[in-house]
């Protein structure tokens, strides 16, 4: 193996997980400081500036990062699990466990802190249970070689733009929470599980290569280079198609509508080419932790506690912005730069407390998250 | 090693930014592009900044741009904001090529019960960019109350006017209906209205016996005119209106500043 794993820990999904946190705390930030937040709709973007996509668009590589790292992760687990000697089954309900930890989470504790915990929310699935749901479903079928979890990942995203066509009443609550949760996005969900768990299918298959099967750095700099690739193309090729696969048209190649199809639910175009940008940024960051290690070093201790990253920064601006309203989006991309800064000074050192108490606890909740 | 290192590591920073920075600068002209506003009765083309709050008005936002290139669809988002950057209201236009009319425009009302005074902005994105803006005043709605001494209207109603001593004959309120005869008003208002600054839009309605406006005639004048002549008439020939007790009002931006009503005999 190579030089970046530690007590089986392999640092670069460390750091790449790392990063998309802070990149998410970027866009919380934005949506907390930002007053382009008065009238950007999140199922609907239009931009005033450049600067103000690039922050949005930053965000985008968020969700199918987490996604596909929590693929990596349960495969990886399962897999650790079962060489120590702990039983299928078992191995298999500790994941099922984790992922009822995680819709648990979404419905109590992540959809209060939005707004400060003023309210509870229940009724409403987020990222977090999506992945939850996604960590659930990834144990049925854990065990298959990495051609049959690719082949049933691609069979989802290649199905998924047929069923967007599905029309329901949704005056029907019942038919409506289950389109949600599953296919497409609304009030209930943004995250329909069903193109998120082929991400995260992705993720396991990613594993087997970058963790299992690819013995060296370089080995996996040049597969994963060539995957990224192979991703971007096939995206640019879906969307310059102009049909199947796309959502939203587009201006031109290269101008920003054409990087910016639907995301709530992701069309095919979109989960392809955030597919590449996930494989890319790995492969970076395998390069840069050969390079100069201490550039990503930052992101070590977020990409250890991601779930505590995520939980406490929320909740720190939702009561803090939101609920005392100190600032809430009053300023633009500078506030939202200067919040971001802040909330980095808060949160590192919170994190790293975390860490070691997540280290040393043997308490089920606190290993859990 | 380490400065080349960082070296690399910043042109690709920079190219990366660049490269995102052509990408947001798009390929389509908009300098030539303008947004033009209309009122519902406003006639000056000069100013279409400033309207008032009013009932049965409404802004009309249009873009006035050709596209070089025929898309097979074009994406527009026409938003409407208030004073605070709250979206009033957005329009999502997706217009094909095939599309017989491709007018990029978009309406809000500017009635009292929906809108508020103050400064508004319409904004235009293409394919999710902006690429055209214009900001617009909404004044309050015109109260009498404030205005009662600035403005004196006098009505004057009359059958026609002589061919041969140009005066006007059969001044009065009582009318009979007989073929071509017609009921014509002559409104004159002294105008010293203090602190309106648009143009003043003015209704005159005709209303029947039954209280139905039978008919209507909108008036544009500039707010510096001292004394503003409104004139309008409704036929009264048998067949087309009933005997009965007739009132014309004349309204100043929906506001009624004056009234008179008159008598159609049979």
């Amino acid at each position: 193996m190579g030089k970046q794993v530690k007590s089986g820990r392999f640092l670069f999904i460390d750091q790449f997980r790392g990063f998309v946190g802070v990149l998410m705390l970027l866009g919380h930030c934005s949506y907390y400081f930002n007053s382009i937040w008065h009238t950007l709709d999140p199922f609907e973007p239009l931009f005033s500036s450049w600067w103000q996509f690039a922050l949005r668009y930053a965000g985008y590589l968020c969700a199918p990062g987490f996604l596909m790292m929590a693929g990596a992760m349960v495969w990886w687990s399962h897999k650790r699990r079962i060489e120590s000697g702990t039983s299928d089954r078992s191995a298999r309900w500790h994941l099922i466990q984790r992922g009822i930890f995680l819709v648990l989470a979404q419905i109590t504790w992540v959809n209060s802190s939005w707004g400060g915990f003023k309210t509870f929310n229940p009724a409403h699935l987020g990222i977090i249970a999506c992945i939850g749901i996604s960590v659930i479903l990834l144990t049925l079928i854990i065990n298959a070689s990495w051609i049959v979890r690719l082949a049933i990942a691609i069979a989802i995203l290649l199905l998924h733009p047929f069923l967007l066509n599905i029309s329901y009443n949704t005056e029907n609550t019942f038919l409506e929470v289950i389109m949600q949760v599953f296919v497409t996005a609304g009030k209930y969900n943004k995250y329909p599980v069903l193109p998120w768990f082929a991400l995260a299918v992705l993720g396991s298959v990613m594993a087997t290569g970058w963790l299992e099967k690819w013995k060296t750095d370089r080995e996996r700099v040049i597969k994963g280079g060539v995957i990224a690739i192979g991703a971007f193309v096939l995206a640019i090729l879906v969307r310059m198609g102009e049909g199947y696969g796309n959502i939203s048209p587009f201006s031109s190649p290269g101008h920003i509508s054409f990087f910016l199809d639907q995301k709530y639910p992701p069309s095919l175009f979109m989960n392809l080419w955030f597919f590449g940008a996930v494989v890319a940024f790995v492969t970076l960051f395998i390069i840069i932790g050969k390079l100069s290690p201490r550039i990503l070093s930052i992101f070590t201790i977020p990409g250890k506690t991601p779930l505590f990253f995520y939980g406490m920064h929320l909740a720190i601006l939702g009561i803090f912005v939101k609920r005392m309203d100190l600032f809430y989006r009053e300023g633009g991309i500078g506030a939202t730069l200067i919040g971001f800064v802040i909330m980095m000074l808060i949160m590192m050192p919170l994190c790293k407390w975390f860490y070691r108490v997540k280290k040393k606890s043997n308490n089920y909740l606190i290993k859990l998250i | 090693m380490k400065n080349s290192r960082n070296i690399s590591f910043a042109v690709i920073v920079v190219l990366i930014i660049t490269t995102l920075n052509s990408c947001m600068s798009g390929s389509d002209d908009f300098s030539n592009a303008s947004v033009s506003l209309h009122g519902t009765y406003s006639e000056d083309p000069e100013n279409d900044t400033m309207f008032r709050i009013m009932d049965n008005t409404g802004i009309t936002a249009q873009l006035d741009w050709a596209s070089e290139e025929v898309k097979e669809v074009e994406l527009w988002h026409i938003d409407w904001l208030d004073e605070d950057g709250e979206l009033v209201y957005r329009k999502r236009l997706n217009i094909h090529s095939t599309d017989s009319a491709k007018e990029i425009k978009s309406y809000i009302s500017t009635e009292p019960s929906t809108r508020m005074p103050g400064v508004y902005t319409v904004e235009f994105y293409y394919f999710r960019e902006k690429v055209a803006t214009k900001q617009f005043t909404l004044e309050p709605a015109f109260s009498l109350e404030q205005h009662q001494d600035e403005l004196q209207t006098d009505i004057i109603l009359y059958r026609g006017t002589s061919r041969k001593t140009g005066k006007r004959v059969g001044e009065g309120t009582e009318f009979t209906l007989r073929k071509k005869r017609k009921v014509r008003s002559l409104i004159t208002i002294k105008n010293s209205l203090n602190g309106i600054n648009d143009e003043l839009l003015f209704k005159v309605k005709w209303i029947d016996p039954q209280g139905k406006t039978c008919y209507h005639k909108d008036f544009v004048h500039p707010v510096t005119e001292l004394e503003i002549i409104l004139k309008s008439y409704i036929s009264i020939e048998p067949g087309s209106r009933e005997p009965g007790d007739y009132r014309v009002e004349v309204y100043l931006f929906g506001v009624m500043i004056g009234e008179q009503g008159f008598v159609v005999n049979p």
